[in-house]
Formats: C-alpha cells, sequence, structure tokens
C-alpha cells in the first residue's frame, strides 16, 4: 500500500514536492493556493482591483502548486525543490543564460523586472492617460494638497526603523504611503532588493483595498455637510495642450536634473504626457492599450509567480503588513487633515475630501473622493478637481522616493 | 530612543527638501503658464 501511496506521488511531481517539505512549509503553500484563490474571487467581484488581483492570484495558486523536484542550476550540486515559472535567486551570467531556458517567466523578470522597467512601463502608460487640465489650471492648491498626503511616507520611516528595519529597507517601505505602486516596486528595487516582492505585493494587496477602506476613514472624520461640499466648475480653467506640454518638458528635465537616480521613472511619465499632449494618436493607442494593459498583466502575474512559501515565511512579511498599512493611514489621515485647511481657508469653496486624492493613487482615490461627497450630496461633482491633487501626489511621491533613493545612501547612521 | 530621533529628523528633512522642490516646480507650472498666455496676447 505504502509503495503504490509512493509510486503514485512520484508520478505526481507537485504532489511529491509536499512530502519533501517541512510541514510548516506545506501549510503555508496550501495557504498560499487559498489565497490566490481569493484573490481571484475578489477580483472578478471587483472587490479588489481586477486588473492587477486577477493575475496576481492565478500566480500564487499556481506557482505554488507547481512545485517539483529539479536539477538545480549550479551543475553538480544534485536537486533542488523549484518551479517552471522564475528564479529570481540567480546571480551570474551562465546562470542567467541556463535560467533563460528552463524558467518561462525568466526572460520577462531579468529584463523588466530587475532593472525596474515595468514600473518605468506602467508609469508611462499612466502619463498618457493622466488629465492635467485641474493641476495647471490651480497647480498651488494641487500641490499644496498633496504635500500633507504624503504624512505616511514621512512618518513611516523612523516607524520602520525602530521596529529594526535598516533605513534602506525602512525608506522602501515608507514609499507605501505614496500609494504609487510603480514607485513602490521602483524604490525597492533600488533600496532594498532582497525585500522588494513582499514590499511590492503588501503595497499593491493595499492599493486594492485603498477603494473599500479609505471611504471608512472619510466618514469616521469628515462631518457629512463638509463631504458634500459642491466645488464651482469655474475653477478650472481651459488649458491648452501646449501649455501642458510645455509643463511636462520642463518639469520632467528638472526633474531629472535635481534627481538623476530617478529619472528613468520621470522620463516615462513625463513621455506618457507628452505623447498625449501632443495628440500622437497612434503613440497614445499603443502606451494605453499595449504598454499599460501589457505590462499591468505581467506585473500582476509575475509578482504572483514570485510569491511563494519561503518569501511568506520571512518573520519580516508580518512587519512589513503592519507598516504599509501604517503608511497608507497615516498618508490618508494627512491628505484629509490638508483638505479641511483647504476648506476652512476657501471659506467653504473647497471640498476636503478632495484631500485625499492627494495620495496619489492615480485615480482611485479621486474616486474614492468623489463617491463619498456624492454619497452625501447627490448634486457634488468633484471628480475632476480631485484629479489635480492625485496628481501633484504622483510628482510629490516621485520627489521624495528621489530623496530617500539619493540621501539614504549618505546617511551617517 | 536616539536612534528614532535622528531618523525622524532625517525624514523630516526629506519632507521639507520634497516641499521646497514641489513647491518650486508648482510655481513653474504657473510661470509657463503665464508665459504662454502673455505670448498669445
Amino acid at each position: 500500500m505504502l509503495e503504490t501511496i509512493k509510486d503514485l506521488l512520484h508520478f505526481f511531481p507537485g504532489l511529491e514536492s509536499f512530502a519533501l517539505m517541512s510541514p510548516e512549509a506545506a501549510l503555508v503553500r496550501i495557504a498560499l493556493i487559498c489565497v490566490g484563490f481569493a484573490l481571484v474571487y475578489l477580483g472578478y467581484k471587483r472587490v479588489l482591483d481586477p486588473l492587477l488581483m486577477v493575475p496576481m492570484g492565478i500566480g500564487i495558486s499556481m506557482v505554488n502548486a507547481g512545485i517539483l523536484l529539479m536539477p538545480a542550476l549550479e551543475a553538480g550540486t544534485g536537486k533542488e525543490i523549484g518551479t517552471m515559472f522564475v528564479n529570481p535567486l540567480v546571480s551570474t551570467v551562465a546562470e542567467q543564460v541556463d535560467a533563460f531556458q528552463v524558467y518561462f517567466l525568466q526572460p520577462i523578470y531579468t529584463l523588466t523586472f530587475a532593472n525596474g522597467l515595468i514600473a518605468c512601463l506602467v508609469f508611462m502608460g499612466i502619463g498618457s492617460i493622466t488629465d492635467l487640465d485641474f493641476f495647471i489650471s490651480n497647480p498651488r492648491l494641487s500641490m499644496l494638497l498633496a504635500i500633507p498626503a504624503e504624512l505616511g511616507t514621512i512618518l513611516t520611516f523612523p516607524i520602520a526603523t525602530a521596529m529594526g528595519f535598516t533605513p534602506s529597507e525602512a525608506a522602501a517601505i515608507a514609499v507605501i504611503g505614496g500609494a504609487d505602486g510603480p514607485m513602490v516596486l521602483f524604490a525597492s528595487l533600488q533600496l532594498a532588493r532582497h525585500l522588494f516582492v513582499p514590499i511590492t505585493i503588501v503595497a499593491y494587496i493595499y492599493l486594492s483595498i485603498i477603494y473599500a477602506g479609505y471611504p471608512f476613514l472619510i466618514k469616521a472624520i469628515i462631518p457629512k455637510k463638509m463631504r458634500g461640499q459642491s466645488m464651482n466648475v469655474s475653477m478650472i480653467k481651459e488649458v491648452s495642450p501646449g501649455e501642458k506640454l510645455a509643463f511636462s518638458v520642463v518639469t520632467g528635465t528638472l526633474l531629472c536634473l535635481l534627481f538623476p537616480v530617478a529619472a528613468p521613472l520621470f522620463a516615462s511619465f513625463f513621455l506618457g504626457v507628452a505623447v498625449k499632449e501632443s495628440n500622437l494618436v497612434r503613440f497614445i493607442r499603443v502606451s494605453d492599450n499595449v504598454i499599460l494593459s501589457g505590462s499591468t498583466l505581467f506585473l500582476g502575474f509575475t509578482l504572483g509567480c514570485l510569491l511563494s512559501a519561503n518569501v511568506v515565511m520571512d518573520p519580516k512579511m508580518l512587519k512589513l503588513i503592519i507598516l504599509g498599512f501604517i503608511a497608507l493611514f497615516l498618508s490618508g489621515l494627512g491628505g484629509l487633515f490638508g483638505g479641511v485647511v483647504a476648506y476652512k481657508v476657501s471659506g467653504g469653496k473647497i471640498n476636503p475630501l478632495i484631500g485625499i486624492a492627494g495620495v496619489s493613487c492615480l485615480p482611485t482615490t479621486a474616486k474614492v473622493a468623489h463617491k463619498c461627497a456624492n454619497e452625501a450630496n447627490p448634486n457634488a461633482f468633484i471628480l475632476p478637481f480631485a484629479i489635480g491633487p492625485s496628481i501633484a501626489g504622483v510628482i510629490t511621491t516621485a520627489i521624495i522616493t528621489a530623496c530617500y533613493i539619493t540621501r539614504v545612501s549618505h546617511m551617517p547612521f | 530612543m536616539s536612534g528614532i530621533f535622528v531618523h525622524m529628523v532625517f525624514s523630516l528633512k526629506i519632507y521639507i527638501l520634497a516641499t521646497i522642490i514641489s513647491i518650486t516646480i508648482m510655481e513653474i507650472v504657473v510661470l509657463i503658464g503665464r508665459f504662454i498666455r502673455l505670448s498669445k496676447g
């Protein structure tokens, strides 16, 4: 009987691999397969962002199911437990060439993840669909609302170091507070490459939850009368495409000059903006339909495939989950504080909810602000006003990320 | 405790630096707008 079971297990290497793992690792693996199912379901039901959660959930389930005993990449070291998906641990050129022939996602991982290209591609796509009108017609208001919404990005840094993370790791984690997925990916690749998978996955899952979570924060803090404040559409002046193009060229160049280390991100975003404002229809179609959609698909799927049991069993994972929550909670709080200040200073002409749109998760936070305002007052239409602080939030998050990347390496501690 | 204080000061410095740069960019946007409107007459 035992022999039959052994033969049967040998016939199905995925099942056999359970017997080769520690009981804890096997349990975590089963739990991750279930987490993958849950993410797909929640994405399908539109509770979480389906564009990311469906590919990520499929990646998590299937990579944790498809584990087998396979020859080690390093010659003469016998066999090791692995998958046919991706191996993020290869380092030498020879191993890389071998890995390209074994792991089907290895080319995507090496050529787009390891150098941060995927984050830049997503950013380029976002740039090509971003509407700059409110931001350019009210740059002061947009920027001043985005700055307090970076509270989480700033305060999470000392909290993370107090929890035992190194300054580089803490800075990468703090960027979660900026609520900008590609930025988190880019920062973690630059500052804490060994933690980029858990940090990015925690960030993307939280960014999906924001749509459901921030309304509770808004309703708990802002009274209904303030939430339902209408805004005057005449605040949005007409901005010519030439003005928006000039803004993208000058600002992008200036930011690259100040922070060469984050220049790929700035260049990608402002290239997307410039393509849109130059009305290059063919490029706009490629940026939106091909680059943004394709990179989002592979971003979600590859991140899911990188979430194996040993990543989750890292004791740092629980701390990351706590810190991710703190970062986004503080940023939401800061954004609402900025919004309330703007409401008071303007004599009630500005809806305070556009402050939370400064948490740059474009366009989710702007949609959340609009949804909450609309629930309080069906005549309140604040979406175009909320997009301005949201775009300013992308720029301030990029600036803070660049400051962290530049300064952390020069820290005296 | 002093470690946390040092890190807090560091992150506040980053915040101030980022605020200054953001405000500079904001003023550049305003200037570009003015320049383009002036050049159109």
